[in-house]
């Protein structure tokens, strides 16, 4: 069991999510993570020559709305949820 | 120096590959119910799907799809009969979820073509997907110069955000500049002529980024790549292709390497400058959106969209010359521009003579548009005007020089040519009776020319034709004139 997941991969997808840890972290996060993936990995074990390849349990499709529009929110409610804003506009922090 | 740019050119081989995005001109937006808006009030149309509040759940627009798939049939493709949405993760304050819902590897239309008429070649490039996703929001950069990098901070206008996109990608299979500003000309035109989107460029409805490198002639290796961003109108995309190609073969001619980065075409001082180096956050995680089921568009919708299909450039320009009999320049004239196509076709539709009508366009009004910088749609001459004109011409109510002053007319005050034409006494006498009496004048006081004409000199008659058309300032039918001269002559 093991081995699927190293350290390199977690530090990548930490930076990806956004997310810092420290080394020690890193560490923990990886023997974690890498113990459940290889569980999960058992599931590659199985024979799906003949599955299509599935990404929903839904037997549904062509859910459609026709192309007509209806009132929108005001700006004022749009902006409600807005921790910052500025001229109408949602207020983000400067972008490096 | 010409010589050695000839020499570099024969060296290196450019290789373009286009990614366009269109913005669909539907009513509502991709996945709510929010109107399409341009230059209104920042956050005045969204609600809480294209917010992405939690718990809001995103649903197709049907129409959008079928443009879809329209675009896709246009360019070729094979429709997928299983298509998905996915998401593309990123972190970037554009879009409210920190995602954008995207198509991945089961996109609408794959593997199409559009031939591009180069004049004296016709270019074949391979369309390698056409997908539906949706647009972003629009950042305003709040800080003295309005750019991101000397920006405060940034306020962000959703009203734009999940506008219905689509996206183009062609092979690399675009060997010039030119070819590349082609290529944008020819799918805007068919974009057009589908009527699933204004195409703006002004207002960035339709947009390029261009990926970019070139390689050696000898190899068939390609060379690292570039994206180039910003170039949004024919001529920058023409402008900051050439730049970047010049750029790249500097760069390996000095022995360095070209390195793969985006990079921004500034047309102020038409050159790209770097805007960022591929890093590894390129990386989007693209998954299946659990929000959306899967989509199945199956041969009966196909048939029906492709039965609604309008014609085509190139299908026009084949009908022009196999059933009009226009020549293959005019044919290409008239068919592959949007506006010249649609003003030649209503304008058959009130006097169907293609050959005079085309004569007209791309003769006189070309260059009175050209030398005034409008386009035929701007003009004050209504195709309807101008078909009235060329009746007029054709049944021989004006003669062709009193047509070009009736049209210079048309052209200033928007009046119809009958109008023009009635206000200014300039319609054709052809009335027997008042054009006999002018004859017999013009005999009476030309006794020479007469008696020429009658001892053989049968040239003589020009000059009694000149005599009458100047009496009666060009108005007169000149064959009526000819037949009623030579039988009181005879």
């Amino acid at each position: 069991m093991g081995n699927i997941l190293n350290r390199k991969d977690i530090v990548h997808i930490a930076k990806l999510a956004e997310l810092e840890y420290s080394d020690v972290e890193i560490e923990k996060i990886t023997s974690q993570l890498d113990k459940i993936i290889s569980h999960i990995a058992k599931i590659a074990e199985a024979d799906t020559t003949d599955v299509l390849s599935t990404s929903r349990v839904l037997e549904l499709s062509n859910v459609f709305r026709q192309d007509k529009a209806r009132e929108s929110l005001s700006r004022e409610e749009s902006l409600k949820n807005a921790p910052l804003e500025d001229s109408g506009g949602f207020k983000v922090p400067k972008i490096d | 120096m010409e010589n050695k740019t000839a020499d570099l050119n024969n060296k290196y081989e450019t290789v373009i590959g286009l990614e366009t995005h269109v913005e669909l001109s539907t009513e509502t937006k991709m996945f709510c119910g929010c109107k399409l808006s341009f230059g209104e009030k920042p956050n005045t149309y969204t609600c809480p799907v294209c917010l992405g509040h939690p718990g809001s759940l995103p649903v197709v627009n049907k129409k959008a799809i079928e443009s879809a798939v329209k675009i896709a049939l246009a360019l070729n493709c094979s429709i997928s009969e299983h298509s998905i949405f996915h998401r593309k993760n990123y972190f970037y304050p554009d879009m409210p979820k920190n995602y954008q819902i995207s198509q991945y590897d089961l996109p609408v239309g794959v593997g199409g073509y559009i031939d591009i008429n180069m004049g004296n070649y016709v270019r074949k490039v391979k369309i390698t997907r056409v997908h539906v996703e949706e647009d972003t929001g629009k950042l305003i950069h709040i800080g003295s110069t309005g750019r991101i990098s000397e920006a405060d901070y940034s306020i962000v206008d959703f009203n734009r955000a999940g506008t219905p996109l689509i996206e183009i990608v062609t092979d690399p299979d675009i060997k010039s500049p030119e070819e590349a500003k082609q290529y944008m000309i020819t799918l805007r035109n068919t974009l057009l002529m589908l009527n699933v989107s204004d195409c703006s460029m002004e207002e960035g409805s339709i947009r390029s980024d261009a990926n970019v490198s070139v390689k050696l002639t000898t190899t068939d290796k390609l060379g690292t790549r570039t994206e180039i961003k910003n170039l949004n109108s024919f001529k920058f995309l023409q402008k900051g292709l050439e730049y970047e190609v010049e750029r790249q073969i500097d760069v390996l001619e000095s022995g360095r390497e070209v390195l793969q980065q985006t990079r921004h075409y500034d047309n102020k001082t038409q050159t790209t400058k770097v805007l960022r180096q591929k890093e590894e956050a390129h990386d989007y995680r693209y998954f299946p959106d659990p929000d959306l089921v899967p989509m199945k568009i199956l041969p009966d919708w196909i048939n029906e969209i492709k039965s609604a299909l309008p014609e085509l450039p190139g299908a026009r320009e084949k009908r022009y010359k196999n059933s009009l009999g226009l020549s293959d320049y005019d044919s290409a004239f008239m068919a592959n521009d949007f506006e010249i196509s649609s003003y030649f076709e209503e304008t058959l539709k009130h006097h169907n003579n293609a050959k005079s009508v085309c004569n007209w366009i791309m003769g006189d009004f070309s260059a009175f548009i050209n030398k005034n910088q409008v386009t035929l749609k701007e003009s004050k001459i209504s195709p309807e005007n101008l078909a009235d004109l060329v009746k007029m011409i054709d049944r021989q109510e004006i003669n062709s020089k009193i047509a070009k002053s009736v049209f210079e007319e048309m052209y200033d005050s928007g009046e119809s040519p009958q109008e023009i034409i009635l206000k200014k006494g300039l319609k054709q006498i052809s009335d027997t009776g008042e054009l006999e009496a002018i004859i017999n004048e013009v005999i009476l006081k030309n006794p020479d020319a007469v008696s020429q004409y009658k001892s053989g000199k049968v040239k003589a008659i020009g000059f009694l034709v000149g005599r009458i058309m100047a009496k009666t300032q060009g108005k007169a039918n000149p064959q009526i004139v000819n037949e009623i001269i030579v039988k009181k002559l005879s």
